[in-house]
């Protein structure tokens, strides 16, 4: 038994958080999330969440997925490639 | 003249364990968007900081004065989902509840607005 040792519960922001990134698969419209919670959202997204997402939101959410999609740029046609691109 | 000498009862003043916690003693009332009304203890709702910032603020926001703060923009449903988190939290804090909170995959992206208002 744990005696007078207080548990500090995780706070329901945080719980949404992390259940929104267990099922990125089923969401569209973030219409309305604040862009601070969308920050720790979106990178856990895959391409194709992220296309969703963003065709069915209105916000503008470029200020982060631009860097996430980079990073997916760099990934598939390599630091080189995208060097290249990004210097044009 | 009190009786024939027997002690007089004096009734137990009541009061708090705790002096401290006077300020959470008593309800608040809780009204969602659609008039909806949650009657929860005040120690509860003060798991939200933003509704325990309205709470304890000296001379207090009109709201609380009458004991009720309304949310034009949180529904029936998501109001009522906090206000478990509320009680949810309080037992998780005292080892009374070890279960995992439970939210259901399509509230989740109005309970995190909703949660994230309320600072909770």
């Amino acid at each position: 038994m744990e005696f007078g040792i207080r548990r500090k519960p995780l706070s329901l922001v945080e719980l949404c958080v992390r259940r929104v990134i267990d099922n990125l698969r089923y969401v569209g419209s973030v219409d309305g999330v604040e862009m601070e919670l969308l920050k720790r959202i979106l990178p856990h997204c895959t391409q194709e969440q992220l296309t969703r997402i963003e065709s069915r939101t209105q916000m503008d959410l470029s200020s982060i997925t631009d860097p996430l999609w980079k990073l997916f740029y760099q990934r598939q046609f390599g630091e080189e490639h995208t060097k290249d691109v990004t210097s044009r | 003249m009190v009786g024939k000498g027997e002690p007089v009862a004096v009734p137990p003043v009541p009061r708090d364990d705790n002096e401290e916690e006077d300020d959470t003693a008593g309800f608040v009332k809780l009204i969602s968007a659609e008039g909806f009304e949650f009657v929860v203890d005040k120690k509860a709702a003060m798991v939200s900081n933003t509704l325990r910032n309205m709470l304890t603020s000296p001379g207090g926001f009109s709201e609380t004065r009458h004991g009720e703060v309304r949310f034009p923009e949180i529904t029936t449903h998501i109001l009522e989902k906090i206000c478990q988190y509320f009680y949810w939290s309080l037992h998780y804090s005292s080892g009374k509840e070890t279960t995992e909170f439970p939210i259901e995959p399509e509230i989740t992206l109005e309970l995190m607005m909703a949660a994230n208002y309320l600072d909770t």
